[in-house]
């Protein structure tokens, strides 16, 4: 029968699956470090500047929008953690329904750092270029390193994104293989 | 099969999920999805509010302002209406394509451009939902540290429109979610049953 022959035949590990298996484990590498980093730099972005001897402060947790986004960033590098763990350490026996778990959980760290992204990117264009309908001043003038140092870490989770987009593609299409 | 043997299928794969229920299920949620962005996109591109202010009075005639919101006013509430507006026609287009697409060769390809695209556009609806919703957060809190004022105590019928449409992209983007699972477990379905039968998830062609 033909799904008896399916299942005998030896699956023997081959180039492409080596190739398939090296390249996601670079890419939830990358995406682990980026989101490390992007979590690092907004988590140290301090920044006080001395105004009429009044004295102003910036840093991330004034912002429930670069809250969000911080906070996403570190909870998406622990998952990418386990996950670069996991499947390092079970390289030899991946099968289509641990790449569909695979696809799940690239699929939720994706959504999770594109939201986060989405909501410092919105708050960040505002303090970058105030709104002149609704009266907000832009105060990146003022705080030059502080913005800098946000947009760094933005620009780092954009690169994580786009390496989480690639992963869900891959083990989307490794899911329903094997 | 695509399975190993004596691996078993996760519980909510199996006989249970026929693929009959697996299409009509999906092209309902679609439904729903299309309506929610849908709903979302035309109460944001719709909302504005006109307000006058007296802002000082000479003598006894008093000095009006008339200001007005407007969705465009924010890049961020531009960005929600377009993403909505791309996802709604993404699911018009995939329910089309499920009822008459079936005269069609796609080569092989319909499923997984499928569940592409709904991955994609999961995305897009995520990150015009999240931008709109801290802008909506900064309209309604201020941020007394960057000196930037609440606008929501003088504009609130702008301010209430705009929490439905968030709602209701909220909702696009749960309904998304499923839909993006549903869509792979099709591919996995297909992959597992084309050794056993020659029917398909999706009409394609013979």
């Amino acid at each position: 029968m033909e799904i008896k022959e399916a299942n005998v035949r030896a699956k023997a590990p081959n180039k492409t699956d080596k190739f398939v298996l090296a390249t996601q484990i670079c890419l939830r590498i990358a995406a682990t470090a980026t989101a490390m980093a992007a979590a690092w730099v907004i988590f140290t972005a301090n920044q006080t500047v001395e105004v009429l001897g009044m004295s102003f402060d910036a840093r991330y947790s004034y912002s429930p929008a670069f809250k969000f986004f911080a906070y996403a960033n570190a909870i998406a590098f622990d998952f990418s953690l386990m996950s670069l763990f996991f499947m390092f350490f079970a390289r030899h026996a991946l099968t289509a329904t641990i790449y569909f778990f695979f696809f799940l959980h690239d699929l939720m760290m994706m959504s999770l750092v594109l939201s986060g992204l989405a909501a410092g990117t919105a708050i960040g264009m505002v303090a970058l270029d105030g709104n002149g309908h609704t009266g907000w001043i832009k105060i990146c003038d003022r705080f030059e390193k502080f913005c800098d140092k946000v947009t760094v870490s933005m620009a780092l989770s954009y690169v994580a994104v786009v390496c989480l987009l690639v992963l869900t593609v891959m083990s989307a299409g490794k899911s329903r293989q094997i | 099969m695509a399975l190993q043997s004596g691996e078993k299928l996760p519980m909510f794969i199996g006989h249970v999920w026929s693929k009959q229920k697996s299409r009509w299920t999906l092209m309902g949620l679609r439904l729903l999805a299309f309506l929610a962005a849908a709903a979302a996109t035309l109460v944001m591109v719709l909302n504005k509010q006109t307000k006058t202010f007296v802002v000082a009075t000479i003598g006894t005639t008093p000095v009006n302002l008339t200001l007005t919101a407007k969705f465009h006013h924010t890049p961020a509430f531009v960005f929600f209406a377009i993403a909505n507006g791309l996802v709604s026609i993404h699911n018009l287009v995939m329910i089309m394509v499920d009822l008459l697409g079936s005269k069609f060769d796609y080569k092989g390809f319909q499923l997984p451009m499928i569940a592409s695209l709904d991955m994609l556009n999961l995305a897009l609806v995520s990150g015009g939902a999240n931008a709109a919703a801290f802008m909506a957060e900064l309209g309604k809190n201020g941020n007394s540290h960057a000196r930037w004022d609440k606008i929501c105590d003088k504009f609130g019928a702008y301010c209430d429109r705009g929490a439905g449409a968030l709602i209701a992209s909220f909702l696009a983007l749960a309904l998304m979610l499923v839909i993006s699972f549903l869509s792979i477990l099709n591919l996995k379905l297909v992959n597992s049953s084309s050794h056993n039968s020659h029917n398909n998830i999706i009409a394609l062609p013979n």
